[in-house]
């Protein structure tokens, strides 16, 4: 007997980090998803867009095991992060805090704007003392570019900020735990488009540390957030690629007539 | 399949149709600047100098509905095609215009003394001007077969300004008399050929109209008359 060497590649931009492989969904007897298959790249945004009902919002939920929260979801597949079987090698406590979620409405605690994002962290153990986690929460919010605005009232219900601000809070809240990959399904869809600027700025710089991938219906913010695209429509992916590839010149008719306008 | 906002539709519509005009008033211009070089009385000329002001008008006209189309449309992919290549076609055709009115130009001042090279100037001449018509059809069809075609035709375009630009200055070396009208020739000749380079741009812009890929095949050059080894 002789074990395989592990394959130690160094992270770099274009290695898979999620893989999904032959994935079918179905809520009781309906399918919402039909064999998908898809390659999450590390360090890399990859937009989901698509019709509503498509099924986006639903293969979001399969990466960190959300879809176990619906009773009637069944999942069937195979769901790999860096190699490894999401749903039976993986303790479902330690993926959500591999693979963080931030939501289309914003949804902070009703607790203490400096609560909601020390909230990971305390569950998981992560910090020793009061000192490392003013460390953690200090990080996450500068990270999510909301420290400024609220240093003064950390003690403050962070459901008194606005929307733009809450969702930066969620942010901060998903960073927190120091995740690898953050899920974010339409997360400007309530903010306007200085916010929603912020948001896409934001993205962009965590980038570098994360693996980014994000559900949203504008056109404009998968081109200028992505670097992939993948197109759902009635549960199956018509069309994955280089985003300016996608945009400029997309291989499927019906992925051409959905980004065009054209859907018939 | 139709756009769901049918005004985008109507907006696209009509910037491919100006796009259109613009370049058949273009092709015109360039047809009547070759008149112009064997018309020795002249009414050309003015006839040119005013479809020239047309020209631009339209050009300004394209540019307007581009710039409203990308602010308030976001046009995406073969859309996001057709709005960047009027922007850039529209540009081309001013600039064959400008070209035209410059062979126009220069056979004013050849009028009467029409120098021995004028066969082959008016040969050249004909090759730009089928490639130009040819790739305003390929716009009008989006046809890239047709787009590459002119592409490759360009070639042969700047074999003969090559050869034309050897015969003329034997004339020239042969008797200083025909330096003069001789000079005003081989700029005829320069501006045509711009004609035709530009025409061979407007072929890659059809072709990445078309196809969404960019022809980017080494672009074809015959043309070695502007290096020092002609001579
Ligand atoms: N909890 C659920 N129970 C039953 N069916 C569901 C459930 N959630 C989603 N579905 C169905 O699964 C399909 C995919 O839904 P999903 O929410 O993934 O779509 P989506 O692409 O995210 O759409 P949207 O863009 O509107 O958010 C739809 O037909 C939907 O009705
Ligand atoms: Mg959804």
């Amino acid at each position: 007997m002789h074990a395989e060497p592990a394959p130690s590649r160094p992270p770099e931009a274009g290695r898979p980090k999620i893989t999904a492989r032959a994935v079918d969904v179905f809520y009781g007897s309906k399918q919402a998803l039909a064999d998908i298959n898809l390659d999450i790249n590390e360090n890399e945004v990859t937009a989901l867009i698509g019709p509503s009902g498509c099924g986006k919002s639903t293969f979001l939920r399969c990466l960190n095991r959300m879809n176990e929260t619906i009773p009637s979801c069944r999942v069937t597949g195979r769901i790999e992060l860096d190699g490894i079987d999401v749903t039976s090698s993986l303790d479902v406590v330690e993926l959500r805090a591999r693979v963080g979620m931030v939501f289309q409405k914003p949804n902070p605690f009703p607790k203490s704007i400096y609560d909601n994002v020390a909230f990971g962290p305390r569950i998981l153990g992560l910090t020793d003392d009061r000192h490392q986690m003013d460390q953690v929460v200090i990080g996450s919010l500068k990270r999510a570019g909301l420290y400024d605005e609220v240093k003064d009232r950390m003690g403050q219900p962070g459901t008194g900020l606005s929307g733009g601000q809450q969702q930066r809070l969620c942010i901060a809240r998903a960073i927190a735990v120091n995740p690898e990959v953050i899920l974010m399904d339409e997360p400007c869809s309530a903010l306007d488009p200085i916010a929603t600027a912020r948001i896409e700025e934001l993205i962009e710089e965590l980038r570098c540390d994360y693996t980014i991938v994000i559900v949203t219906h504008s056109m404009q913010q998968a081109a200028r957030v992505s670097q992939r695209t993948a197109f759902f429509h009635l549960g199956e992916i018509v069309e994955t690629g280089d985003t300016a590839a996608i945009f400029t010149n997309p291989a499927n008719p019906l992925t051409q007539g959905y980004i065009t306008g054209r859907f018939g | 399949m139709p756009h769901i906002v049918k005004s985008f539709d109507d907006e696209l519509a009509r910037l491919y149709d100006t796009i259109v005009t613009m370049g058949r008033a273009t092709r015109t211009q360039f047809a009547l600047a070759l008149d112009s070089l064997t018309d020795s009385g002249g009414q050309t000329a003015a006839r040119i100098a005013a479809s020239d002001v047309e020209i631009d008008r339209v050009n300004e006209e394209i540019n307007d509905q581009v710039l409203r189309v990308l602010a308030l449309r976001s046009p995406m992919a073969d859309d996001l095609r057709l709005v960047v290549t009027a922007m850039q076609m529209a540009t081309g055709l001013e600039r064959i215009g400008d070209y035209s009115v410059g062979v126009a130009r220069h056979a004013t001042a050849l009028s009467g003394e029409p120098p021995r090279s004028l066969g082959s100037v008016t040969r050249m001449g004909k090759q730009v001007l089928a490639m130009l018509t040819d790739v305003l059809d390929a716009y009008a069809e989006r046809d890239a077969g047709k787009a590459l075609a002119v592409w490759k035709a360009d070639r042969q375009v700047d074999e003969t300004h090559s050869s034309l630009f050897r015969e003329t200055i034997t004339y020239m070396m042969e008797d200083p008399q025909n330096i003069r009208p001789c000079s005003h020739l081989m700029f005829i000749a320069k501006d045509i050929e711009r004609i035709g380079d530009l025409a061979t741009n407007i072929g890659e812009m059809v072709y990445y109209l078309a196809t969404g890929r960019p022809l980017d095949e080494a672009r074809p050059k015959g043309d070695t008359s502007s290096s020092a080894g002609v001579l």
